[in-house]
């Protein structure tokens, strides 16, 4: 078995083609151009010629980028099978230590996998930025909204599109700052500015356990760890952190089995370089336990909720899982915890959806739920479905949370449910796209949701990959499944449904805006149909977006059939996954068929909780009071840790450096005088003598002839009588 | 009676350069102090030709002598015009009361 699998992996990994293009570095820095020139320029120009200019350069620099996005996607999707396109742009890092060299470049690469991610990237946020320039007309530093998101948009083409782990990292940063720049973008409110900060600090703690992990990998790859010592492998290769070099080192059995074996306290080293990126992803992608940022980003301008906490930066992890497949594909630990934690938190986040009452955090908590369900994807090794669900989750939620924008402007900001309902007369089209979004999200047959969420509820069941069995897995989801039905449709029906509950004044003024319902009519439509790329075999489709992604995830797949070698279940055939999908579609629709039946009339919190008894409505209203234990258990103690390195610092670092400086003090006293005293005094001396003399002696000079006509007879009768005694 | 030598002439140039450095010297008047002036230089011509004379012998002592009473003739003219100026502007010829250079 392992001389096949031998010869199996490596022809894979040679049979990447390379490609030198030199149009990609356009992709991201065209966003960054206008980010550049809409930060510099973008106030002067709003005063001057109005809000048009800014969002002319702003719309036109995403569209091109989306432009040549698309050639290139075009290009990889007809080309050969491992394509990749790449351009370098210069060598970034490259140093040499102790005879080990790193050479990291500068360079992109465009695969199939970054393809996806491409497409979503630019196509969604080309439609977010065309609604914000409905959504944000009233705003005032309308110019700094639309520098951030294309720096955003730039953040993140590198993070897609970065060729290595490092330059990955650099567009992960990039895209946390843009995160914190546009939550806190109405800083005048001390909440959402503080919601800002704790976006960033919630994940700097995942990009702390990221760097971490990337430097571990690099360690990991030349040497070992022996009685607690680094110990260089002998005839050790260069270290490498771009992705293809690296997959390739790893279909090298005799590096794999070396890698394999090593340890740091105990733990194989693959597993903890995974575990570690997983933490970096748990907080980019909102996972338990470092979700809590995300709900309160919803502070932010809602298209930045749309764009950024929904349809990309936090799937930014689920990308990183599905794109370093190979390494987690060694790890069955670090499998099982990246599909456990998605599962758990999956379910966890849909019951704190139940009884929000901000439409915002509703859909934040169904983002973090849905980003469970992605990382059962990847986690369970279905890296495709994974990504797949990433796409459409793209679509429907970005739909979703544009559509919620709709219904907050022509409210003027009123985002609490207690102010909707029978929104659907007033808000037509918002609330089709809404509809369609929900039965997306809902998994309604035929729409995009069921296709990609059915396609991870199977592969989760059938999957032998984890430690964990597939069959709890695939429970956990189904009821998240159900309770996202079920809290999808409560929303729905809050908002849209029986007697309008806003002001009259409100309502009469309430419509929609053309910039901001095409978008939504664009992502609505694709919501429905988006899944079609991918309808698996057993519905009569081929599966054409699981095989456009086979080649990505060949050698994670070859490393994951260790496992299912000899797999081979009842279920793993046509008719168990016709049942599994049965089920799901079953339970989907109890989700709604409950949410009908009880709010059918609108229902208060406090109605809610008489209903679901007040101690259940108390803790997932308040969010299983996680934010509370946060607050008391790390943060409190952070804070008193912090307060008490101050003191120390204060009165024993200070003290030490203020008695130093006093002794200075004294002693410069003393010098001083003693310059001022001798070396002053003598200086003096000498000028008071010199003067003191010149005194007298000008008096010598009269100016008178006569006087020294006399002088020089005297000197020469003195000089005279000189001579005469001396010489005789 | 010894004849008229070389040390006579020098004795009494020699007393004419005191007198004229007395007179250079003690003299208010700036006509006197000019006179002191034109006695040093006949005590030096004295010298000159005395040494002409009876020294060395040649014509050099003698035209040294005249050079210098021509320049004494022309020192003269120039320091009695300086001396008429001053009196013009000072009213005075007194030397120890010219004395607006001085400081």
């Amino acid at each position: 078995m392992e001389a096949t699998l031998q010869e199996a992996v490596h022809p894979l990994t040679e049979a990447v083609t390379t490609r030198e293009v030199p149009y990609l570095y356009l992709v991201p820095f065209l966003p960054l151009l206008g980010a550049f020139l809409n930060a510099t320029l973008g106030a002067q120009l709003q005063k001057r010629l109005g809000k048009w200019a800014v969002h002319t350069i702003a719309l036109s620099v995403v569209f091109a980028s989306m432009c040549i996005a698309f050639y290139a996607i075009y290009e990889v999707a007809t080309g050969e099978e491992r394509l990749v396109l790449t351009q370098t742009l210069w060598q970034w890092i490259g140093f040499n230590w102790k005879g080990l060299s790193l050479q990291v470049p500068f360079a992109f690469a465009v695969d199939r996998l970054t393809c996806v991610m491409l497409f979503v990237v630019t196509f969604v946020g080309f439609l977010i930025h065309v609604f914000s320039t409905g959504y944000m007309q009233d705003e005032k530093p309308y110019w700094r909204f639309f520098a951030w998101m294309n720096l955003f948009m730039f953040a993140m083409l590198v993070l897609v599109m970065g060729d290595s782990i490092l330059l990955m990292f650099m567009g992960w940063e990039g895209v946390g700052l843009c995160s914190y720049l546009l939550i806190s973008y109405y800083y005048e409110e001390i909440d959402k500015a503080q919601a800002g900060m704790k976006a960033f600090v919630v994940n700097r703690i995942g990009d702390f356990a990221f760097i971490v992990g990337m430097a571990l990998l690099l360690w990991a790859m030349v040497g070992s760890w022996q009685d607690g010592r680094f110990v260089q492998d002998s005839g050790a290769l260069m270290p490498t952190l771009q992705f293809r070099a690296l997959e390739e080192r790893i279909a090298n059995p005799d590096f794999r089995n070396a890698f394999l074996s090593k340890e740091v306290f105990g733990i194989p080293v693959v597993t903890l370089v995974c575990i570690l990126f997983f933490f970096g992803a748990t907080g980019k992608s909102a996972q338990i336990p470092l979700y809590v940022w995300l709900p309160d980003a919803m502070a932010g301008p809602t298209p930045v909720s749309a764009l950024i906490h929904a349809a990309t930066m936090v799937t930014a992890g689920v990308y990183m899982v599905a794109r370093l497949n190979f390494l987690y594909a060694l790890s069955q630990t670090a499998m099982t915890v990246v599909a456990t934690v998605g599962a758990i938190t999956a379910l966890f986040a849909a019951t704190i959806g139940f009884f929000q009452t901000d439409i915002k955090k509703v859909l934040a908590y169904s983002t973090v739920s849905q980003l469970g369900f992605m990382f059962v994807g990847v986690g369970v090794g279905a890296f495709s479905a994974g990504i797949m669900h990433l796409m459409t989750h793209a679509f429907f939620k970005a739909c979703l949370f544009l559509g919620s924008g709709s219904i907050i402007y022509a409210l003027h900001h009123h985002q609490d449910l207690k102010d909707m309902g029978g929104l659907r007369r007033i808000l037509p089209l918002t609330f089709w796209t809404f509809l369609a979004a929900t039965v997306a999200i809902a998994g309604i047959p035929g729409t995009s949701g069921f296709f990609s969420k059915d396609e991870i509820l199977w592969r989760a069941f059938d999957n032998e990959n984890t430690l964990v069995s597939g069959v709890v897995l695939w429970a956990i989801l189904a009821v998240a499944a159900m309770f996202t039905a079920f809290y999808m449709t409560r929303l729905v029906l809050l908002t849209f449904f029986g007697e309008p509950r806003a002001d009259e004044h409100l309502l009469q003024h309430a419509k929609e805006y053309k910039r901001m319902t095409i978008p939504l009519i664009v992502l609505g439509a694709l919501s429905i149909v988006g899944g079609f790329v991918g309808v698996p075999e057993v519905l009569g489709g081929e599966n054409r977006f699981e095989h456009f992604l086979e080649p990505v995830f060949a050698s994670g797949q070859q490393f994951l059939s260790f496992a299912s070698e000899e797999h081979a279940s009842i279920l793993h055939s046509h008719t168990g996954e016709i049942l599994l999908m049965a089920i799901a579609v079953c339970v989907a629709v109890l989700g709604i068929f409950f949410a009908w039946k009880i709010y059918r009339t609108y229902r208060s919190p406090e109605q809610e909780a008489e209903l679901f008894g007040q101690k259940l409505h108390r803790i997932i209203y308040n969010k299983y009071f996680v934010d509370e234990f946060y607050l008391a258990y790390v943060v409190r103690p952070f804070l008193w840790l912090s307060k008490a390195c101050a003191l120390f610092d204060k009165y024993v670092i200070d003290g030490v450096v203020n008695l130093s400086a006093e002794a200075t003090k004294i002693l410069s006293w003393i010098d001083g005088a003693i310059d001022k005293v001798f070396v002053d005094g003598t200086v003096n001396l000498m000028a008071q003598g010199t003067i003191a003399l010149g005194q007298r002696v000008r008096k010598v000079q009269t100016g008178q002839i006569q006087f020294y006509v006399t002088v020089i007879g005297v000197g020469i009768i003195c000089l005279g009588v000189l001579i005469y005694v001396v010489a005789g | 009676m010894t004849p008229v030598g070389l040390t006579h002439y020098l004795v009494l140039g020699a007393i004419l350069f005191v007198f004229g450095l007395i007179n250079l010297a003690t003299r208010k008047n700036a006509i006197g102090v000019l006179l002191g002036v034109e006695l040093i230089l006949n005590a030096a011509n004295l010298n000159i030709v005395a040494f002409s004379r009876l020294g060395i012998g040649g014509i050099e002592g003698n035209v040294f002598a005249v050079t210098v009473i021509a320049l004494a003739a022309a020192e003269t003219v120039v320091a009695l015009a300086i001396v008429l100026a001053i009196f013009h502007h000072y009213r005075t010829v007194d030397v120890g009361k010219v004395s607006s250079m001085r400081d």
